[in-house]
């Protein structure tokens, strides 16, 4: 889903369409679950808040003010549940939810797929909020850099600095 | 070197969209829970809002009620400070006019003591009379003839007596004239 389709799909909310709404979660409740699973490390956390995020964008759909950015908004309220959730809870220990692959995975995916999983506890949180991001919902860095409210530059040099962690962890297994 | 870099930087996008897919893949699985569950939260938080508004005025009078309580306790601490003052300055009257009447009781001692000794003088000076001891009548006599002589007037009611043994008396002017004549 881009940003001009989120914003539209917000709009409709905003006047009480829960069908946009439904919308809305089908097609980022993935990408919000694993952003905030990012930050979170638990799961149970992360599909409580997940859901919360879209309680809140049904909420707040009335003030939300359509520029394109409507799917970045979207983030910044699950960022913020998150926080809320780190001050009320404190923080876990980043947890590997248990991979179940599909069938129409490959041995070689579901291997990558755990592998990364590790490599992904050993790097900064922020970093790994770039990465989940940038990996999940195809924000661009800018846009990444706007959820988060970091200069644009800091959000390029924590990015690639996390991509080159991950390459030397994973330099033999990946 | 330029090889090098481009070698580099190829390296690491193949290895940023491997990455990615990686990471994706965790999330494909991700099972999303029905959206029915997220109507009901909502209906439950709406119920908890209307909840919230209903009993919205009486948050509002609770915090009227919180003011109000500072205030009172802001009102409070000066009637104590006040009440402290005006126990402090009933306390320092009273001390003040124990001492005064201390002082009133004392002098108004001393001069019944006066008015007791000029009285004794002269009264003995009317037994002496009475009982025709001339002698030690007119001798007290003379004593406060001699006092009045030596009288020293403190003020338009009072004089120093100097009676026999070189005692000195403050005595009202009425009382040794009333004792001279007494004597008389």
């Amino acid at each position: 889903m881009d940003q001009q389709t989120a914003d539209k799909l917000i709009i409709s909310v905003a006047r009480g369409d829960m069908k946009a709404l439904e919308a809305l979660y089908n097609a980022m409740y993935r990408e919000i679950y694993g952003y905030l699973l990012s930050m979170l490390g638990n799961t149970h956390a992360a599909e409580d808040l997940a859901q919360d995020t879209f309680i809140r964008v049904y909420k707040y759909a009335p003030k939300f003010i359509p520029s394109g950015c409507g799917k970045s908004w979207v983030y910044k309220i699950a960022g913020r549940l998150a926080l809320t959730y780190f001050r009320n809870n404190g923080k876990y220990d980043m947890e590997i939810p248990e991979y179940v692959p599909t069938d129409v995975d490959s041995e070689e995916q579901v291997v990558d797929s755990q592998v990364v999983a590790e490599a992904m506890r050993k790097i900064s949180d922020e970093e790994r909020q770039i990465i989940s991001l940038h990996a999940l919902s195809g924000l661009t860095l800018s846009e990444i850099a706007d959820i988060l409210n970091k200069p644009l530059g800091t959000v390029k040099w924590k990015h690639a600095q996390a991509i080159k962690k991950l390459r030397n962890i994973l330099r033999d297994d990946f | 070197m330029k090889q090098n870099d481009r070698n580099y930087k190829n390296d690491m996008e193949q290895f940023s969209q491997k990455l990615y897919k990686a990471v994706n893949q965790r999330s494909k699985d991700v099972v999303v829970p029905p959206f029915d569950a997220v109507v009901d939260r909502i209906a439950r938080v709406d119920s908890i809002e209307s909840f919230e508004q209903f009993f919205g005025d009486s948050a509002k009078l609770s915090r009227a009620a919180k003011s109000r309580k500072s205030l009172v306790r802001i009102f409070g601490m000066a009637a104590a400070a006040l009440a402290f003052t005006m126990c402090g300055i009933l306390v320092a009257s009273v001390v003040n006019s124990r001492l005064f009447d201390t002082n009133q009781q004392s002098s108004a001692y001393c001069e019944d003591s006066m008015i007791q000794e000029v009285h004794s003088m002269s009264g003995s000076a009317e037994d002496s009379y009475n009982g025709e001891d001339t002698k030690k009548s007119e001798a007290l006599m003379e004593d406060a003839y001699i006092a009045q002589d030596a009288a020293d007037v403190y003020s338009h009611d009072c004089a120093e007596v100097i009676i026999s043994g070189g005692r000195k008396l403050f005595v009202p002017l009425e009382e040794l004239e009333a004792a001279i004549d007494g004597g008389d």
